[in-house]
């Protein structure tokens, strides 16, 4: 059977916010109920997934059993690079699953991203992937993936360069994005 | 502590762009596993990719602050958002380089702490120091002997007799 399924509905989400604005509350309040999970996870915030390697992964998501999983990735740059592009290209491969990047910032920039990322952004609907990116810092992750996000839920920001990027996108005003405080924040669901 | 990574999960087959991955990934892993045969420590919790921002952040906090302390004006132009603005362009620099909290005050914490201590003092030294000179300057102005009356100059002096004005003629 193929894994390519066009009729599927996009499902890409950015959650967006300074640190403190209830990103992962969210995030991990939206993903309890997903039977296959996969998360690139950077600080251990999900101690309740089980960690694998990134050689365990194809396995371990191989199919469409359940499968619920986080990877967590290395501490320097360069290294921490090649395992985000393998990973994104092990969930690609794998498809039918919830993805979550946990700070974008750390794996891309807003004018250049991994080809197994822009792969999940670009194509991974066809292939059942539902993506959930999160970061502090909006205005300097990858343009595409919040160009093509179906919904955007954004957190106070405290940089004025983070506002400007997300006003256009969130179809808000810098005003309004200013005004946020606390784990007040805006959402913008594509039609 | 952190859980253990498993690394053991073998199905029956793999379909042939997972087995692909799969070997990348085992390939990679080899790799990182490398360094630990001399010394290093395989297995280990991976930490946390360091926060440039973060350390940007705390650095242009406690330089603007001790600023303030001793130009208080300055207190006011170093708002929030500007210093936001600060640690945003200092960031890069600092991952360019390398440069994060720990490593900054693991290297030169000695030198910073010796800075703080005689800053505050600093500045008290330097105005003293520039105020007594000024007190001496002006006391070797005034005990210094008049100086004598001003007498006729080279270019005043007398023309030259008619006779050398013509004897060219």
């Amino acid at each position: 059977m193929s894994l390519v399924d066009v009729t599927q509905a996009a499902d890409i989400q950015a959650v967006l916010g300074a640190s403190g604005t209830g990103k992962s509350h969210y995030v991990k309040a939206t993903i309890r109920k997903d039977r296959r999970l996969l998360v690139w996870d950077i600080e251990d915030e999900y101690p309740d997934l089980p960690a694998l390697a990134l050689s365990a992964l194809p396995a371990a998501f191989a199919g469409r059993r359940a499968r619920r999983a986080k990877f967590i990735c290395a501490a320097d740059a360069a290294t921490r690079a090649r395992e985000f592009d393998l990973f994104c290209r092990i969930a690609f491969a794998a498809g039918n699953l919830r993805l979550v990047v946990e700070e974008l910032r750390f794996v891309t920039t807003a004018s250049r991203a991994p080809d197994g990322w822009a792969a999940i952004t670009l194509r991974g609907r066809k292939r059942g992937i539902r993506t959930i990116g999160t970061s502090q810092r909006p205005a300097q992750i990858d343009k595409d993936f919040l160009g093509n996000c179906t919904l955007i839920r954004c957190g106070a920001l405290e940089y004025p360069e983070d506002r400007k990027a997300v006003a256009p996108i969130l179809r808000a005003s810098l005003e309004e994005i200013a005004a946020l405080s606390g784990y007040r924040a805006l959402e913008y669901r594509r039609a | 502590m952190a859980e253990p990574v498993t690394t053991e999960e073998k199905p029956a087959a793999l379909p042939p762009e997972l087995a692909a991955l799969q070997a990348e990934a085992i390939a990679l892993e080899g790799e990182q596993a490398a360094p630990a045969a001399d010394g290093g420590t395989p297995g280990a919790a991976p930490t946390p990719p360091i926060d440039y921002l973060s350390d940007a952040k705390g650095l242009v906090d406690i330089a603007a602050e001790a600023l303030a302390a001793f130009y208080p004006s300055t207190a006011p132009i170093l708002t929030t958002e500007k210093r936001g603005r600060i640690a945003g362009a200092l960031a890069p620099v600092l991952e360019k380089y390398g440069l994060d909290m720990a490593s900054i005050f693991g290297k030169w914490g000695a030198e910073i702490g010796l800075a703080f201590a005689c800053a505050p003092i600093a500045i008290p030294i330097a105005q003293a120091i520039r105020a007594d000179r000024a007190a001496a300057e002006r006391l070797k102005i005034a005990e210094a002997p008049p100086p004598p009356p001003a007498g006729p100059t080279a270019a005043t002096t007398a023309a030259p007799p008619a006779s050398d004005l013509y004897s060219k003629v």
